[in-house]
């Protein structure tokens, strides 16, 4: 009876602190849960992309989200979702939103346009000055969604057209080369001699393409008396990185649009940025390209005979033993043994990544046979290391024949991974609870 | 039969082949018999300076020279050469002045330098190298022509360039050329960015005193409003480079009036910008270069004597026992570098330091040494420099040479043994300490 009694005080001691709400209240659904939530409420939807592994991800969840003022604040004017931009369907979310760095953050209002987005830890008072921003730019009548949906109709408003620019350097958006080139096409206040037109191509410059507007400015004014008047300091630093960044930019650009003729352009202009524009570039650029795109059928005739090569230039007894070895010495605490890694955990982790790109595109039992043959030399030459083992069970558990064997490994590697905490213990749990109830686990 | 002996031709032809193609054939020649060679069949000698201690030397060796191509290369079209630059080919690394190894180094039939590197290369480099040398021994710009006309075109400012951009390309210093050509170029102006950038991609050839340093001073605040947060460290240490490359150059050319240059602007140095080096060692090494040797045994004497009277012996132990503890328990990182520091500060900080000046400074002393109140002098500073660690060969071997000059064969040969002694099995300097054990023992 005294038993109950405690329960009963527990119980109502622990109940209001949940209902209260304390801290960040984080939907337990999907995204586009959240996303309609956030609509149907006209709220803005925050999203915090993280990883298991990701320490300032663990500090701000601690610490910030628990904070009651910034939970109430949260309550009032936003929807907040957590997304493992790992597992499950965070990594289409970061690749669609744009989530780079952890914890990175993102802001989305009901129509899917994104508002604001930062990143890293910090303490509270810049956190909320940073949400507040966002919130403000939501409510904003000129919001970004706003404007979004204005563009469509006003696009040869130049004015307009400026104000949508300057708003998504604010909001620090991305994937708008096409706006910035539009701009330039129709703009008539700007002349290309002047500190503005160097101040504006600085601030979007990792939005400029090779073959448009911008690329033609630069090539005729970058050099001349009047730009050498403003290109300093930062604006600078700015077109100094501005060719590697135009060469990334570019390639994504065709990804995006499903264009070779762009990615052409990007690899023959690879050199102006110091890369090297040979055919290895090029036939690395366009598997890139082709892995991107999902052209599944044209990314394997790319790779394939690539792939095998590689696998059989391991000289897999060779490299096992120099990793055993290597462990001997290790624990032998031999010091250039504690500070080197052998060959063979940077050859797995290749070999990892390969499959994994391939395993996409995968259909046969043929080719299924063939890339958990080309994940076992990754096993076979990197015995009893947690990472290629638990790698290997992913592979054998998604592509193999044998789930068993590949729960088998999948605990070895978790039990190994505590008994030497390993950083990634985590993150092999959830594969093993997916795996032990049959559901499929998420490699890319 | 007939088969037999057609495959028995075929074999050996092979084999000849191979032993011809896979390696770089080195010549058996004096230098001069190789200049004679090479005068007669119209082609470069090919020189690797190498050391026994120099593992850059081995690698090359090992892989470089032995790759076909390389081999292909070098066997067509030089006449091959190897030295060590410590022995048989001592005097011929002293009159190209060869200062690191390994020194790859291209020379005509008249003796005269048309291409240098220092360095270790892989083979594509060195088939580069070897393209480079031709190329400088056949153009109508090569090293020799370009340093021939130098001395009447220092007007002439397009050959100028060309001039400092070929020193550059050929492995000879471009400092003089870059000189003469800032002072009467006209094709940048000094305020300019494009200026700006030629001083710090060539920072390494500026000295003082000279055009470079005044452009340097005069256009620093404009500079500075261009600079990136990255040049502007770049340029805030060019200042410090200016000065320690005017080192440089003295040292090289054993010139003093350099060397002056460089002390005066050295002591207006701020403090933690003038660590290495001391004021009297540097003045002792302007008297050396100078030829002014009454004058140099006179201050030598008196610096040495300063060394050894500054401080008690027990206090220099005390202290520098200090400092290794504070630095292996504050400091100290596990890495090659910690490691090696570590190693040394064990020894000591000051007492390394002193042995290193008492070695220096006393060598050149004992070529001066001619009664016998010299040798008791020197007798007395090595002494101090044996009871400043007891683990640290260098002062057992410097008494050895000092009782060696004296003829006390005897003694000599027991502190050279002792010194011996102190040498870890692999030490590179273990073969010259042998090598002069065995001349003093054979002479005896």
């Amino acid at each position: 009876m005294k038993y109950i009694y405690i329960a009963i005080i527990l119980l109502l001691m622990l109940v209001p602190v949940r209902t209260l709400g304390q801290g960040i209240n984080f939907e337990k659904g999907t995204f586009n849960d959240a996303l309609s939530l956030a609509k149907s409420d006209n709220k803005l939807l925050f999203v915090d992309g993280y990883a298991v592994w990701c320490g300032p991800c663990k500090k701000m969840d601690k610490t910030v989200f628990l904070e009651k003022e910034v939970g109430n604040y949260f309550d009032k004017h936003l929807i907040a979702i957590k997304v493992n931009v790992e597992r499950g369907e965070g990594p289409r979310i970061k690749q669609k939103y744009g989530i780079e760095g952890l914890p990175g953050y993102v802001f989305i209002d009901g129509d899917g346009h994104v508002v604001y987005r930062f990143s890293s830890a910090m303490p509270t008072g810049q956190f909320m000055k940073e949400v507040e921003l966002a919130v403000s730019y939501s409510k904003d009548k000129n919001s970004i969604g706003r404007l979004a949906e204005r563009y469509k109709v006003e696009m040869n408003d130049e004015a307009f057209v400026r104000v949508y620019l300057d708003k998504m350097k604010l909001s620090k958006s991305i994937n708008y080369a096409d706006v910035l080139d539009h701009f330039l096409s129709i703009q008539l206040s700007i002349k290309e001699a002047s500190k503005e037109m160097v101040v504006l191509l600085a601030d979007h410059s990792n939005e400029i393409i090779f073959g448009s507007k911008a690329d033609e400015i630069i090539k005729r004014n970058f050099g001349s008396d009047v730009w050498k008047l403003y290109v300093r300091k930062d604006i600078r630093e700015k077109y100094q990185g501005l060719k590697r960044k135009m060469v990334s930019t570019t390639t994504n650009y065709a990804i995006s649009k499903k264009d070779t003729a762009v990615l052409e352009l990007a690899i023959n202009r690879a050199s102006e940025a110091g890369f090297k524009s040979d055919l290895a570039q090029r036939k690395k650029a366009y598997s890139y390209y082709y892995l991107q795109t999902g052209n599944g059928v044209k990314y394997k005739a790319m790779v394939k005979a690539e792939n095998n090569a590689f696998i059989e230039s391991i000289d897999v007894a060779q490299v096992r033993a120099y990793y055993l070895n290597w462990e001997k010495r290790k624990a032998a605490k031999e010091k250039k043994a504690l500070r080197s890694r052998p060959r063979s955990i940077r050859l797995g982790q290749q070999i990892y990544t390969m499959v994994e790109n391939y395993g996409r595109f995968v259909t046969s039992d043929q080719e299924k046979k063939e890339i958990v043959k080309w994940m076992k030399v990754a096993f076979d030459i990197n015995p009893g290391e947690v990472k290629t083992m638990s790698n290997y069970a992913n592979i054998l558990y998604t592509f193999g024949n044998d789930k068993k064997a590949a729960l088998k490994i999948k605990e070895s590697a978790y039990k190994l991974a505590v008994k030497e905490n390993e950083k990634m213990k985590d993150l092999i749990k959830l594969d093993l609870e997916a795996m032990r109830d049959g559901k499929g686990i998420i490699l890319k | 039969m007939k088969n037999f002996a057609t495959v028995f031709v075929l074999v050996m032809t092979l084999l000849e082949g191979q032993i011809f193609a896979q390696s770089i054939q080195f010549d058996k020649v004096s230098f001069e018999e190789a200049l004679l060679k090479a005068n007669k069949q119209n082609k470069l000698i090919f020189i690797d300076f190498n050391a026994v201690w120099c593992a850059p030397c081995k690698v090359m060796e090992r892989n470089v020279f032995t790759n076909p191509k390389v081999a292909e290369l070098f066997n067509k079209e030089f006449i091959n050469l190897k030295l060590d630059g410590e022995r048989e080919g001592r005097a011929i690394a002293k009159k190209f002045n060869v200062g690191a190894y390994p020194t790859l180094m291209f020379i005509n039939g008249k003796g005269e330098m048309v291409y240098k590197k220092v360095g270790g290369l892989n083979a594509s480099q060195t088939i580069k190298m070897g393209d480079g040398a031709l190329q400088s021994y056949r153009s109508k710009y090569g090293l020799v022509k370009l340093k021939e006309l130098f001395p009447s075109k220092r007007n002439d400012e397009k050959f100028l360039k060309l001039y400092f951009e070929k020193m550059k390309e050929y492995g000879e210093s471009p400092i003089e050329g870059i000189e003469s050509w800032l002072k009467v170029q006209t094709e940048i102006k000094e305020a300019d960015v494009d200026m700006m950038e030629f001083l710090l991609e060539n920072s390494k050839y500026l000295i003082v005193d000279g055009k470079a340093e005044e452009i340097y001073n005069t256009n620093y605040d404009e500079y500075w409003d261009i600079a990136t947060s990255y040049e502007e460290v770049s340029l805030k240490n060019m200042k410090y480079n200016i000065v320690n490359n005017t080192r440089g150059v003295a040292y090289k050319n054993r010139n003093p009036q350099a060397l002056r240059a460089f002390i005066v602007n050295w002591k207006e140095l701020p403090a933690n910008r003038k660590k290495t080096g001391v004021l009297m060692d540097y003045e002792l090494d302007y008297t050396w270069f100078s030829k002014d040797l009454g004058k140099y045994k006179v201050q030598a004497a008196y610096y040495l004597d300063s060394i050894v009277g500054a401080k008690s012996l027990k206090q220099i132990h005390k202290d520098d026992a200090i400092f290794y503890k504070d630095y292996k328990e504050n400091k100290y990182r596990p890495s090659l570098i910690g490691d090696s520091v570590l190693k040394n500060l064990k020894i000591g900080k000051e007492a390394l330091w002193q042995i290193a000046a008492i070695k220096k400074t006393t060598y050149k002393y004992l070529t001066l040494c001619k009664t016998r109140k010299d040798y008791k002098k020197v007798i007395k500073w090595v002494n101090y420099g044996i009871q400043l660690s007891s683990s640290n060969y260098e002062m057992y071997n410097l008494k050895s040479d000092v009782l060696n000059k004296q003829g006390k064969t005897k003694e000599a040969i027991k502190f050279k043994q002792l010194a011996l002694d102190k040498l870890s099995k692999r030490h590179k300097k273990r073969p010259f300490l042998k090598e002069e054990l065995n001349k003093m023992m054979t002479a005896d």
